[in-house]
């Protein structure tokens, strides 16, 4: 209901003030040009953050220093802590980093934040800086019509630098003309009410625009114009700091629960922050007072001084909260807990699953689509929950226990014991709860992600999407062969039985491989992907049927009927096309990467008929 | 500060030749796979030498093959590249 009325209420309060005030056009379309600015400003980054900012996080962030680093130089490069703690909030909930990590990065963030207003206090009132941003947005125009991605982000990163210049050169205009006709200095008010008012002024102000950036040019040029207080500006920073909040809450409810908890710590962080300068504003005013004689800013430079506060505020919060970084985590995650859901999502075994409930997709949230990089780990991760999901239903399928797979315990007693045909479950029933629902979404949100990919993302993305439909035929073909599968393992014809109890065996032995392959490749970065999967192949060869002589000779000897060994080569068939399909899968969740990087190791993977070539040369087992 | 310039200038131009560094990035990787694949053969040859054991020859002769025909593969990847990298600076 009040976001319902969030915005007509804005509308409306913008129109009456421009009906009672013209003055504030020129103001207020400065704020407009240069939150426009950040808007071009972000998708020139954007543009630049194909695997790079995934293995610049990787590198930089691993230690506490480091993430609090990368939070100051990134935000102050970026002049937007917004857009850093959404990118933090999507590698978050990408699984790319640690809450501690990312808390860091938020830290570091609200320091390099502060640039900005030393940036617009020291040089964007005193040099003409709309000179500069016609330039800029001529030069920037004319990249943005390029066809190279490069040159396009480098359009959207100089237009945007020039509306930032434009929107601030439109504000100060706009309060030196406001100074002639109404002086806001008479409702300024003293104290701690004062105080108050102002930094709910400054914290609304922030919510509105959802940039503490824009509402702090906008301070630094009220006060230079001289409209309000420097106590004033100085309340009005604090609660811009706290409004800037607003922005990560936002971006956090498209986030996982980990992106739930950043936005949470941001939060804490900016209110103890907030709470702590108020309380010292005086001796905080002070020490700026003290150390702007140490750095040569005169007396009654007060945008300077405003921009000294700014940073020694946002330092102290960081000094008072650095220690306890690791007791706000861990206090977060008990908070925060996730709704038990994971014991539903497992597949029973043994037993008839009688639950009705569908399982869900687990990593594709919609605040992850913000960055190519974590979209696409989001489809990684979101494949391998479905590859799990297929396992669990084939293994159900063909009864398979998930603890003999698992284990070491030969499979070749699967062949000795009976089978209820009973007890087999329904696939169609089982795909509709554990796969339909995972492989719709998984396929919507890939949609929604390629058109910010970059070409080796696009491939990964592509390859993906093959695995999904890959897994989901393995698990359609699983169907087919159940039918007979059921039929014949409880049959007395014991040649037609011991030819479907090998095929049982012949698909638990690959998905115990694809099991323990799967742990492996956990466990390890650098995971010889394409040796492995040649193996497969090459094994999954040698065990056709239509190589084995055994066959041959039940045939000729009449052991087996016509129309059952037609049966059989159906099924011989559909079980190879099982096989292939789950190794295709597994080829490519172990090298995708959100980088795009793994295309290489999947060109180098001996493919179906090159593998057919090779054990053409190799000597059969024994033949040496 | 020279050495972080010239980082930053091999950055941009990076990015300024997409097409040429990518090319430059996959030529690198090839050589990557290419030696680790000559360390597994290498490991994987020594290891036929030390066993005896019928079984696990036949074994480990089958991953020698495969591992042989996949240097093959990376071979000639390596070669494209070089082609085609080359005709780009001509």
């Amino acid at each position: 209901m009040i976001r319902k009325l969030f915005l007509p209420t804005i509308l409306l309060l913008l129109g009456y003030g421009f009906w009672i005030m013209p003055e504030l056009k020129e103001i207020l379309a400065g704020v407009a040009i240069f939150l426009f600015g950040m808007l071009a400003l972000e998708d020139g980054f954007k543009a630049f953050t194909g695997g790079l900012l995934e293995r610049l996080l990787k590198r930089t962030t691993n230690k506490l220093w480091k993430s609090l680093t990368f939070g100051v130089v990134s935000t102050t490069l970026m002049q937007s802590s917004s857009l850093v703690t959404i990118i933090t909030i999507s590698f978050l909930s990408a699984g790319l980093l640690t809450l501690v990590q990312g808390v860091g990065i938020i830290f570091g963030a609200n320091l390099g934040t502060t640039t900005g207003a030393w940036l617009v206090a020291g040089f964007g009132l005193k040099v003409n800086i709309s000179a500069y941003a016609m330039p800029l947005l001529v030069f920037g125009v004319i990249f943005i019509f390029q066809s190279l991605k490069a040159l396009r982000g480098l359009g959207y990163l100089l237009a945007g630098i020039g509306f930032l210049f434009l929107g601030i050169h439109y504000m100060k205009e706009g309060f030196e003309t406001f100074q002639d006709s109404i002086v806001l200095s008479d409702y300024m008010a003293d104290g701690i009410k004062g105080l108050l008012i102002f930094t709910l002024i400054g914290m609304l102000a922030t919510v509105v625009m959802q940039s503490s950036h824009a509402t702090l040019v906008l301070i630094i040029t009220a006060l230079a114009a001289g409209q309000i207080s420097y106590y004033n500006a100085l309340a009005l920073a604090i609660g811009a700091n706290v409004g800037t909040t607003i922005t990560a809450i936002i971006g956090s409810m498209g986030a996982n629960l980990e992106g739930k908890r950043l936005a949470a710590a941001h939060l804490v962080f900016n209110l103890v922050t907030g709470v702590t300068a108020l309380i010292l504003i005086v001796p905080l005013a002070g020490l700026v007072d003290t150390l702007a004689e140490g750095l040569g800013i005169s007396e009654t430079n007060y945008t300077l001084k405003l921009s000294l506060f700014h940073t020694l505020f946002n330092t102290l919060g960081i000094l008072l909260m650095l220690p306890f970084i690791n007791q706000l985590c861990r206090t977060l995650e008990n908070l925060l807990k996730p709704k038990d859901r994971r014991k539903r999502n497992v597949l029973p075994e043994g037993q008839v699953d009688r639950r009705q409930r569908k399982v869900q997709p687990k990593f594709l949230k919609k605040a992850v689509l913000n960055n190519p990089d974590t979209a696409l780990q989001a489809v990684i991760l979101e494949s391998q929950h479905l590859f799990d999901q297929s396992y669990s239903v084939i293994a159900r399928g063909l009864l398979l226990e998930r603890e003999l797979l698992e284990s070491d315990t030969p499979l070749e007693s699967l062949a000795e014991a009976e089978v209820d045909p009973g007890s087999f479950a329904d696939i169609d029933d089982l795909y509709d709860r554990y796969i339909r629902k995972v492989y719709g979404e998984l396929l919507t949100f890939a949609a929604l992600a390629h058109p910010q990919l970059n070409s080796n993302q696009v491939k990964e993305l592509f390859a993906l999407k093959a695995a999904a439909r890959d897994l989901v035929n393995a698990v359609k073909d699983t169907k087919h062969l159940q039918k007979n599968m059921k039929r014949y393992l409880a049959s007395d014809d014991r040649y037609i039985k011991a030819q479907y109890q090998q095929l049982r065996v012949q698909l638990a032995t690959l998905l115990r491989k694809l099991f323990f392959i799967r742990q492996h490749e956990q466990s390890q970065e650098d995971n010889d992907a394409e040796l492995v999967i040649s193996q497969l192949r090459l094994s999954l060869e040698k065990e056709d049927i239509i190589n084995s002589d055994a066959l041959d000779d039940l045939i000729r000897h009449h052991y087996l009927a016509p129309k059952v060994t037609s049966s059989l080569m159906n099924d011989s068939h559909y079980c190879r096309s099982i096989s292939k399909n789950m190794v295709n899968t597994i080829e490519v969740l172990m090298t995708a990467s959100s980088s795009g990087e793994g295309v290489l190791s999947r060109e180098l993977a001996l493919a179906a008929d090159e593998v057919t070539h090779l054990t053409a040369d190799i000597p059969q087992d024994g033949e040496n | 500060m020279n050495s972080s310039m010239e980082k930053l200038t091999n950055w941009l131009s990076k990015f300024l030749n997409e097409g040429k560094a990518e090319n430059r990035d996959e030529l690198d990787r090839v050589k990557r796979k290419l030696e680790k694949l000559k360390r597994k053969s290498r490991t994987l040859k020594e290891l036929l030498e030390q066993t005896s054991d019928p079984k696990e020859r036949a074994q480990l002769d089958q991953e020698l093959e495969v591992a042989k025909a996949i240097r093959k593969k990376a071979h000639a990847k390596y070669r494209e590249l070089k082609d085609a990298l080359n005709a780009r600076q001509k």
